[in-house]
């Protein structure tokens, strides 16, 4: 069960943790949270659910002391080890080739655990690293499973939780001001989601036996309006919680920036579902990218060392969406996207020079035609997270006009 | 003790403050919008929580002041789906007709319905004409499986001013609620208010279109789809556009262990004599001491469904059925329609309900001329 956003349960929620959090102090204020977070989760999860991933933190937290005892080896067993369990609890399909079906479960496949599944890797990473602070199990326990951001994010550092959390930092300034456009913030995620979105809706693309009856005009039309309407549900649900942590004193990061004006794909990501692009450059993109250069074969080819990390995070990106074959595609599509991207523009720098590509970049028509082509980009790939893979295919082939 | 509670409460008094804020803003938007619903609900003629047509009774718009030129089609989804309520608008002048046709709806469902009209909304709200549609399963008050009447459950749970109570013969009627329930009940109904908004909202852009925008280009181009929008918001019709069922979904439904079709062809009204003759009488009183005139239509049916009946069950449920209306005007058009004019085992298709319309039509027009010549000669 997915608990709305005007649900009296997470609204009471929401009002009384921004109570006992500006009320208590110390443990009380800890445990007052951990409350809360595990209220919700009982709400959200049942009580099969909470338990399952209660003690998919707590293996988290454990892996990561590993870590920190062993760095080397420790990092490498307990980082696989936790990923091995992610994709088998997440119940991914193709699972179902590899081990017996009375071994595959759903029930482990709860709301909000592929978000928990970033978090716990980014503590160990990040405690890896050294660079992670101080890890407290009650606030490690806290951030992991923050009502607040449980089901849908932003993902939130753990650093940036510890502190506005501990009180180093103030998530919003102590003013009228700050806190009355949290809530105009909250009212506006809420118009963006129950009235917008839900608008959309009706015309969005959806699955249904009369989908290919309609002609290819109607078909583009709704795949742009899917796009338009997963932007303000999620974009609308990013503003509640971001509102709703600014009062609790914890304020996830932002998660959306105008991404329909995005001029290529590489501005796009970093324009809409931002939290999870920082993410996915910080722990996947960067770290491949510069393994790749260190090998022989790679070094003398930067460009495809860039493509081939490129590629390898969006079909991670595509997989952590969803468990089935329409996901991956979605991955590689935009793998696909940064591929022709990175190397238009790595020809084109080559040919004509930094100045004069950033000269031509700045011109209107050029922008335009950017926009346009991104928006259509992401609007077709998209496709993917609605459809199944053949449909999807289907639908392609038949907007082509091949069907 | 003073480890336990911050010395700092600024953060506690700027999030009551605001939160405060957030509720009034909220509370004042809603009730704005509830307005702007109750407006284009008359002005428009509107059909609110499509799919849950029952909260309807509950919706003061549906009713306040609007019995005086009120002609009601009730009964259960059959009249929803079957009996088109502009036919009756057009072919009887100075009526206006209001559909409740009510999913799962039955007998019980419709006297409850009726006394929670007379009570809460007063007698602006009672209608001159009632139009009754009946099947067996109507009249035998069956549901599927064990649920309860949605119309009582949601009396119960969202109504300010009354619950449901079951009596011994007549059927269910209304006990008045406390002051706690009936808070409790319209805080609940608050939160469904919702739906009522965007086809509140799409008749503020059609009446600002025809006030104002009208001639102008772009807005005439663009009217043609909020007309069309309009008119979904404004009927109660919700099945008919789903397709035909097979035959074989059809006989699935039909023998399904958990349907109420099982049951209804199983029910012997011998055994409900007593229930029903007080029922019926029941709505015969109410209707006499509302002054409005009463007229009860035997629906069609699926010919599949008119098979499944023992021997002598169905004439016993017609027998008994006008033995306790009496003078009432009664119509059976069990016999009417043909299977392809069914797209489920109860539903008709649009050319079917056009032609069940046209003969009910036809047979109110008959009866309230008949009824004037009595009175005159009187």
């Amino acid at each position: 069960m997915q608990l709305s956003l005007v649900s009296p349960q997470f609204l009471i929620l929401s009002f009384a943790a921004a109570v006992l959090l500006a009320v208590l102090s110390g443990g009380m204020r800890q445990a007052a949270f951990l409350a809360a977070n595990i209220v919700f989760a009982w709400f959200l999860l049942g009580p099969t659910g909470t338990l399952s991933t209660i003690a998919f933190c707590l293996l988290g937290f454990l892996l990561t002391q590993l870590t920190t005892w062993r760095p080397r080896w420790g990092f490498v067993g307990g980082l696989g080890v936790y990923v091995l369990l992610f994709i088998y609890m997440r119940n991914y399909n193709f699972l179902q080739w590899v081990l017996p079906h009375k071994f595959l479960t759903r029930t482990l496949a709860t709301v909000g655990l592929s978000f928990l599944f970033f978090k716990v890797v980014h503590v160990m990473i990040e405690a890896r690293s050294g660079t992670l602070g101080r890890l407290e199990f009650p606030t490690y326990l806290n951030y992991c499973l923050n009502f607040n951001t449980f089901m849908m994010g932003p993902i939130q550092r753990y650093q940036d939780f510890y502190r506005q959390f501990r009180g180093d930092e103030r998530a919003i300034p102590l003013e009228l001001d700050s806190h009355i456009d949290a809530l105009l913030r909250i009212l506006l995620g809420l118009v963006k989601v129950y009235v917008v979105a839900e608008f959309l809706a009706q015309f969005a693309l959806a699955e249904g036996p009369g989908l290919f009856r309609q002609p290819p005009s109607v078909l583009l039309f709704r795949i742009y309006a899917f796009y338009f309407f997963l932007y303000f549900n999620f974009s609308g649900y990013c503003d509640v919680v971001i509102g709703i942590g600014s009062m609790l004193g914890i304020r996830p990061p932002e998660n959306f920036d105008k991404p329909f004006i995005a001029r290529n794909i590489s501005e796009f990501w970093q324009r809409f579902h931002q939290s999870l692009t920082n993410w996915l450059t910080n722990y996947v993109f960067s770290p491949v990218y510069k393994w790749a250069l260190t090998q022989r074969w790679f070094a003398s080819r930067p460009l495809l060392a860039m493509n081939a990390a490129l590629v390898l995070t969006m079909v991670i990106s595509g997989l952590w969406h969803g468990t089935s074959l329409s996901f991956l595609l979605f991955g590689l599509t935009h793998g696909c996207y940064f591929v022709i991207f990175r190397t238009w523009d790595t020809l084109l720098i080559r040919r004509l020079g930094k100045q004069r590509v950033r000269a031509w970049r700045g011109r209107w028509p050029v922008q335009l035609i950017g926009m346009l082509l991104t928006f259509n980009a992401v609007a077709f790939s998209l496709v993917f997270f609605r459809l199944d893979a053949r449909t999807a295919l289907h639908l392609f082939a038949r907007l082509s006009g091949i069907q | 003790m003073s480890t336990l509670f911050t010395k700092d409460f600024r953060k506690l008094r700027l999030v009551l403050l605001s939160a405060g804020s957030l509720a009034v803003v909220s509370l004042a938007l809603i009730a704005s919008l509830m307005q702007l619903s109750s407006w284009a609900e008359v002005r428009y003629n509107l059909y609110p929580f499509r799919e849950e047509d029952y909260l309807r009774y509950l919706v003061p718009s549906m009713y306040e002041g609007r019995g005086q030129s009120r002609l009601l089609l009730a009964g259960p989804s059959e009249t929803r789906e079957g009996l088109l309520d502009q036919a009756f608008d057009r072919e009887l002048g100075g009526l206006q007709s209001f559909n409740a046709g009510q999913s799962l709806g039955t007998l019980d469902d419709l006297l409850v319905g009726l006394e929670y009209i007379e009570k809460v909304y007063g007698d602006d709200a009672k209608p001159k004409v009632i139009v009754v549609g009946i099947t067996p399963r109507f009249v035998a008050n069956i549901r599927s499986g064990n649920e309860e009447s949605p119309l009582v459950e949601a009396i119960n749970v969202y109504s300010p001013y009354y619950r449901v109570y079951e009596t011994a013969v007549d059927g269910s009627h209304l006990t008045p609620k406390g002051k706690w329930e009936s808070i409790i009940g319209r805080a609940r109904f608050l939160r469904m208010q919702r739906v009522r908004f965007r086809p509140a909202l799409g008749g503020l852009v059609f009446e600002s279109y025809s006030r104002y925008l009208k001639g102008n280009a772009l807005a005439d181009r663009l009217a043609p789809n909020l007309e069309l929008y309009q008119a979904a918001s404004a009927s109660p019709h919700r099945e008919r556009n789903h397709g035909p069922w097979s035959p074989d979904q059809l006989r699935g439904a039909l023998e399904g262990r958990r349907s109420f079709w099982q049951k209804t062809s199983e029910w012997d009204p011998s055994e409900d004599a007593t229930r029903l003759g007080a029922q019926f009488t029941r709505l015969k009183q109410l209707a006499t001491n509302w002054g409005a005139q009463l007229y009860v239509v035997n629906l069609p049916e699926h010919p599949m469904v008119r098979q499944t009946y023992e021997r002598g069950r169905y004439e016993k449920y017609l027998g008994f059925t006008r033995e306790a209306l009496g003078d009432t005007p009664f119509l059976d058009l069990r016999d009417l329609l043909s299977a392809e004019e069914f797209y489920d085992l109860a539903h008709p298709t649009f050319d079917g309900a056009q032609r069940e319309t046209d003969l009910v039509v036809e047979f109110v027009k008959k009866s309230r001329g008949g009824a004037a010549q009595k009175a005159a000669v009187r």
